[in-house]
């Protein structure tokens, strides 16, 4: 049986804390050279409308721990258009129903089967936020109370379930250009924590003070400056233009997602190349990568992570790799699988009787 | 709305001449960068104990805008090698339920993103094999070629022979095969489709003796041809470099491959397959003398210029491994014939599709 399974049943089957651990463990198999991931690729071609571009976007991992694979596909309809000045990335709901295309095809490794076909957003989210959480586990400093945060959008969201989830943070500042949605955003997050979270006005105003640091917004210039850093905080950050240059100098330890991030930008020849933003040069290439430690050689202990509570560490999430779907997707397919969740489909209609 | 199509509904409605004409097309415009490839990974994971056993994911990606089609074909296959009098083959067991095997393309619309289907791969990848050798010899094997040898009955090899004398009209094929039975149940079972004298023969170098084209279709990690056979002016096809002696690269004039591009990505642990110890894609000696099937198709790259020339359309391990865009555009077409008959199953669509975006 292949089960389909929603973003909305997701939600109620992957908790912050399973994910977690259940990354932790891939991270370690990813350590040792047993877990593999083949990077995000991502190709560009035009669409009948100027402004619009296919963008076929994909990346796998395995974790034979858990005795998986996920592939994860994204078929978007994409633009960049100048808006106040400022080029952003905005997503066309364009398929049927003004929806995206996206989801996880999960498989066991020992048949070759697929076990199911899951929504990406809710576990995007997660896997994202999980991965900045266990680098504040073992970067932040162990008596970190307070967080400060730029950004109140879905992935803002997760940035402090997980960092909450791992230290015992009591107090949250919180700030977005938009003063109704910090101030929605921060209602919401007191209710779900349970601890004070506090919407402010400026950027400067929400890290004052705080033990982390956290940006999590769609900028494409930076939004965390390198003066802002203190003696002992940890920078936590999932997008290479929101801080500054500032911040990797300032940073006694940074630690990088992965240094094999991303595979090849490839684009059709009438794909709008001039357009795009990270065609002119690759976001996901930290400067002196090859210095810093991997998350995972972090998590194994390969690294020993902070040495001292004077250190400022900074984790770059620069980007996402396969072998979070696989793990994440995992405990969302055994859960279903215990609540009897999902659609079942009969796993023949996914298999053939022969091979080529 | 989503389709399935499995391999019966693409068996009813694809045909190699299909093939032909998406493959020429498609080909075409890669060389041109109309068409867009990603080239192929292999995932190697252990499974178990045994050193030779792994799980393989493999995935392609491809968006070829001519049919406004951008989609991944994947493979989720637990692979053994294993010696077999001597030889080593790779093996993939199927073990879903049902002693099954999972090969999946996936195609979605340029225009919206949406999935339009997912169609069983196992029999277009037949055909697309069949139809490209036969592309290939069509540019560069001597015109007017009458005679072809076939190493290999396996499942690759009905496709060569069909795609060849479709470009060729063929008088003769020779076939060998180590297996005394498996050659003549292949040879009568083609003789009862095909017009044309089709025969067995219990040695490789008989089937290639007075012929103007081989075609290797095997799964062997050990030659199965020694390159000093080979007479000056024929055209040889190869699947895959295990196949091959080094003598018939070292004589080959070029050697035709399918993209310039890295042949395989691999990622995996401390065990090694024996594919990727034998690959060759990138040696440099060879460089020289590779050029593109699509380059020259599109008229970039020059084919054979001279009738005495040997020429090698090479296959994975030597530069020229399957290509997304072949078998998105090759389903591609099969989605829209199945459309036109009212063939497969239709898929709920919101297993695929979210109204949040991320």
């Amino acid at each position: 049986m292949t089960l389909a399974i929603t973003n909305e049943e997701a939600q109620n089957l992957l908790s912050m804390k399973d994910c977690l651990s259940v990354l932790e463990l891939a991270y370690k198999e990813l350590a040792e050279g047993i877990a593999v991931n083949r990077p995000r690729s991502d190709i560009h071609t035009n669409t009948p409308k100027p402004e619009q571009t296919f963008r076929f976007k994909s990346m796998e991992g395995v974790v034979p721990g858990l005795g998986v694979t996920a592939l994860r596909v994204n078929s978007d309809i994409v633009s960049w258009p100048i808006i106040e000045g400022k080029q952003r990335q905005i997503k066309v709901m364009a398929a049927p129903g003004n929806t995206q295309c996206a989801f996880i095809m999960l498989f066991k490794n020992d048949t070759g089967e697929l076990l199911a076909i899951i929504h990406d957003s809710y576990v995007q989210r997660m896997r994202v936020g999980a991965a900045n959480g266990l680098a504040a586990k073992y970067l932040a400093r162990k008596d970190a109370k307070s967080i400060g945060l730029i950004g109140s959008g879905w992935q803002a969201g997760a940035q402090l379930l997980a960092i909450c989830a791992v230290r015992p943070i009591r107090s949250v500042k919180v700030y977005s250009p938009n003063a109704e949605h910090r101030f929605t955003f921060a209602r919401e997050m007191a209710e779900t924590l349970g601890i004070e979270v506090k919407p402010v006005s400026s950027g400067a105003e929400a890290l004052e003070g705080t033990d982390i640091m956290a940006a999590a917004t769609s900028s494409m210039v930076p939004v965390l400056f390198g003066e802002w850093l203190k003696p002992g905080v940890h920078v936590s950050g999932i997008k290479r233009f929101e801080v500054d240059d500032a911040v990797f100098k300032r940073s006694d330890l940074t630690v990088v997602h992965v240094k094999e991030g991303k595979g090849p930008n490839y684009a059709s020849t009438n794909a709008p190349k001039d357009d795009i933003p990270y065609m002119k040069g690759d976001p996901f290439d930290v400067q002196g990568m090859d210095r810093m430690p991997e998350l995972a050689e972090v998590i194994s202990g390969k690294h020993p992570g902070r040495e001292n509570n004077e250190q400022i560490t900074f984790f770059m999430n620069n980007i996402g790799i396969g072998i979070q779907f696989a793990a994440s997707a995992f405990i969302v397919y055994q859960r279903a699988l215990e609540c009897g969740i999902g659609r079942g489909i009969p796993s023949d209609i996914f298999l053939q009787t022969w091979h080529s | 709305m989503t389709w399935l199509l499995n391999n019966d509904d693409v068996a009813q409605v694809l045909t190699i001449d299909d093939c032909l004409e998406v493959l020429e097309d498609t080909f075409r415009d890669y060389a041109q960068g109309k068409a867009v490839n990603r080239p192929r990974a292999h995932n190697y994971a252990p499974i178990g104990e045994s050193p030779r056993t792994w799980y393989m994911f493999k995935t392609m990606d491809a968006v070829v805008p001519r049919y406004g089609i951008g989609g991944v074909r994947l493979t989720s296959d637990i692979v053994i090698e294993r010696e077999i009098d001597g030889k080593l083959r790779r093996e993939k067991p199927g073990l879903a339920p049902g002693g099954r095997w999972t090969e999946l393309l996936f195609l979605f619309s340029v225009k919206t993103g949406e999935l339009l289907a997912i169609v069983h791969g196992g029999y277009l990848q037949r055909l697309r094999v069949g139809a490209t050798s036969g592309l290939c010899a069509k540019y560069v094997a001597q015109p007017g070629a009458k005679k072809v040898a076939l190493i290999g009955t396996g499942g690759l090899a009905g496709p060569h022979l069909e795609a060849l004398n479709r470009i060729y009209a063929l008088d003769e094929v020779k076939v060998y095969s180590p297996s005394e039975e498996h050659r003549k149940t292949f040879v009568e079972y083609w003789n009862s489709r095909l017009d044309l004298r089709i025969k067995a023969v219990k040695n490789p170098r008989e089937a290639i003796e007075d012929t103007q084209i081989v075609s290797l279709v095997t799964n062997s990690l050990s030659p199965v041809l020694d390159g000093d056979w080979l007479r000056p002016g024929m055209h040889v096809n190869s699947v895959q470099r295990g196949e091959l002696d080094t003598r018939t690269i070292e004589r080959s004039d070029f050697i035709v491959i399918r993209s310039r591009d890295r042949d395989t990505h691999w990622y995996m642990g401390p065990r090694v397959p024996e594919e990727v110890k034998f690959d060759q894609s990138e040696d440099p000696a060879l460089q020289p003398k590779m050029r593109t099937l699509g380059g020259i198709i599109a008229g970039i790259e020059e084919g054979r210029t001279r009738a005495e020339q040997l020429s090698l359309f090479s296959g994975s391990g030597l530069g020229s491994a399957g290509l997304g865009i072949q078998l998105i555009s090759v389903a591609a077409r099969a989605y829209e014939k199945a459309r036109q008959r009212g063939l497969g199953r239709e898929l709920p669509s919101e297993w695929f599709s979210q109204e949040i975006h991320t």
